[in-house]
């Protein structure tokens, strides 16, 4: 195998792409801590996608890339209430088994793919129409 | 309160940008002390965006900035972005999504709405992100060029999907995007009947109808062999155009053998087809690339932008199947129209759309490898010769990634190494 790219130039670049807005424009994400030198705690936004109950909502979430970044997927958090069944009603939590990018992670997946998936999970059919909780409560 | 003269002016300047939804982009500075609603009010003026305060939404690395939080609480770098976001007022937003296809509409009234100049923005705007499959990262080669165009199994697949129906629909409805087509094809901008085509209901039905697209993909295949031989096209009275059985045209029998109406498109010219993303992805012109190496350039057909190129790479080959099954179940279409897009098609070679990708490469991309059959270690053989000066010696793998990326050892290398 050809060399691999390390975790933090990884991280690295993905901040870059997250802080200069280079990717997509429904998704944001950043260092919950900008001196985090380990670069372990992220934020991500979400914005509702449209034609569905999440339409003009934006939702946060917590991504934590562990020691194994990339070749392990990191877990997610999301802070606003949101009714997804991939989404632990309780704490937020973003169940690895039930979303397919998290599933079949790959290291070439970002947390971007990641936010992207989820805001295609919640414009997915059978989502789009889920009863939400209040706009603004959070876990 | 007055922005410029705040008490804090000692503070630290920060230089930022903000991206809307709409595709603007704003370069500003500002004391790190001033808060967020001071830049919302700022952004609120006549020389930005003139969306109300309570209406925009600000987003920096994941976070929403909080309109009392100074802006030092974001640690905002400098050239860094912040995305703003136009919150649609509940209720509204139906009315607010279809007067996006308004041209002209004044003030932009949702995240749609700015995208009115460029009517394809929106495609990959945050409209449509989720809302639609968006090309895959495998259709594309390693270093973000193209790499083999989608299948015509992938694209008919892509067809299936009702949001992308539904989206191509829209489109087609949307009179800007029809002007912007005809506008940057040749072969329909002296067509006066090119938007009445384009527009009309079976058109856009078989635009949208997989099972067309499949049908083109045959008739290409044949016509890239034959030239119209024996036909997977049935004669007019062949055809089984059951009325109203989904409204899409009849499938006809690919083993007919009948006439071939395609006969008179003559051998297939060869010249490139347009990179049927470029339009898509990077705005409007498709840019014709270099004829694939085994199809030599002929003359004439230089202007050989694919019609259709800037909706989908797939609607070229749909169109043929369009402009080519209407005379038998169509009646809407007239002879004139017909005559037209066929020259369109004889001459600017639309429906080849797989020829002068990928640098005459295509072994995965359409079932039927184009002409250039050479193996690969002939066709790839400087480049796997600077692989394996830089330690690939992996001939399989070498030869498979510079396929992925078309042949550039650039590409090929990150595919190795990732």
């Amino acid at each position: 195998m050809g060399a691999k790219v390390p975790r933090n130039f990884r991280l690295l670049e993905e901040l870059e792409k997250g802080e200069k807005g280079l990717g997509a424009e429904a998704c944001s994400y950043g260092l919950a801590e900008g001196d985090d030198l380990l670069m372990s705690n992220w934020n991500g936004t979400i914005l509702g996608p449209p034609h569905s109950v999440h339409e003009n909502r934006i939702y946060s979430l917590k991504m934590h890339c562990g020691d194994s970044y990339p070749d392990k997927p990191p877990t997610i958090q999301f802070i606003n209430q949101v009714n997804l069944p991939c989404v632990n009603a309780k704490n937020g939590q973003v169940d690895p088994t039930k979303l397919p990018c998290l599933a079949n992670w790959t290291r070439e997946m970002t947390m971007e793919t990641i936010l992207i998936e989820l805001r295609r999970y919640m414009a997915h059919p059978s989502h789009k129409k889920l009863p939400q909780p209040a706009e603004g409560s959070t876990y | 309160m007055a922005d410029e003269s705040n008490p804090v002016e000692d503070a630290p300047q920060v230089n930022f940008k903000v991206k809307t939804s709409s595709d603007g982009n704003h370069n500003i500075t500002m004391s790190e002390a001033a808060t967020v609603l001071d830049l919302k009010t700022k952004l609120a003026g006549d020389d930005f965006e003139k969306i109300p305060v309570e209406r925009q939404r600000l987003i920096y690395s994941g976070r929403v900035m909080k309109n009392e939080d100074p802006l030092s609480t974001y640690k905002i770098k400098a050239g860094n972005t912040i995305h703003m976001v136009k919150s649609a007022a509940s209720n509204t937003t139906n009315a607010a999504a279809s007067s996006a296809t308004i041209p002209g509409a004044g003030v932009p009234t949702n995240m749609a709405a700015g995208t009115a100049n460029n009517p394809l923005a929106g495609l990959t705007g945050a409209r449509y992100a989720g809302h639609v499959p968006l090309p895959g990262a495998e259709m594309f080669g390693a270093d973000g060029g193209m790499g083999a165009p989608p299948s015509e199994d992938a694209m008919a697949q892509m067809l299936e999907d009702p949001n992308i129906q539904q989206t191509m629909n829209e489109a087609l409805q949307n009179p800007a995007v029809v002007d912007m087509m005809i506008n940057s094809i040749p072969g329909l901008r002296d067509n006066p009947q090119a938007r009445q085509m384009l527009q009309s209901e079976e058109f856009r039905r078989m635009m949208t109808n997989p099972e067309a697209m499949r049908q083109a993909a045959q008739m290409q295949r044949l016509m890239r062999g034959t030239a119209g031989g024996a036909s997977a096209f049935p004669a007019p009275g062949v055809t089984d155009n059951t009325p109203g059985a989904g409204g899409a045209t009849g499938t006809p029998n690919a083993s007919t053998p009948a006439a071939n109406p395609f006969a008179m498109f003559g051998p297939p010219p060869g010249a490139g087809g347009a990179n049927p993303f470029a339009a898509l992805l990077g705005g409007q012109g498709a840019a014709p690339r270099a004829p694939g190496s085994a199809s030599p350039p002929s003359g004439t057909d230089a202007a050989a932008a694919n019609p259709f190129a800037s909706l989908f790479g797939g609607a070229g080959v749909g169109a043929g199947a369009g402009a080519g099954a209407s005379p038998f179940g169509l009646p809407s279409m007239t002879p004139e129209m017909m005559e037209q897009a066929m020259a369109m098609f004889g001459g600017g070679r639309g429906g080849d759309l797989f020829g002068g990708l990928g640098g005459g490469r295509g072994g995965s991309a359409s079932p039927p490898p184009p002409a250039d059959r050479r193996p690969p270690e002939e066709m790839y053989a400087d480049q796997l010769r600077q692989l394996n000066d830089m330690g690939f010696f992996d001939f399989d793998r070498n030869v498979q990634a510079l396929r992925r990326s078309g042949g550039s050892v650039q590409g090929a290398i990150e595919q190795l190494l990732s």
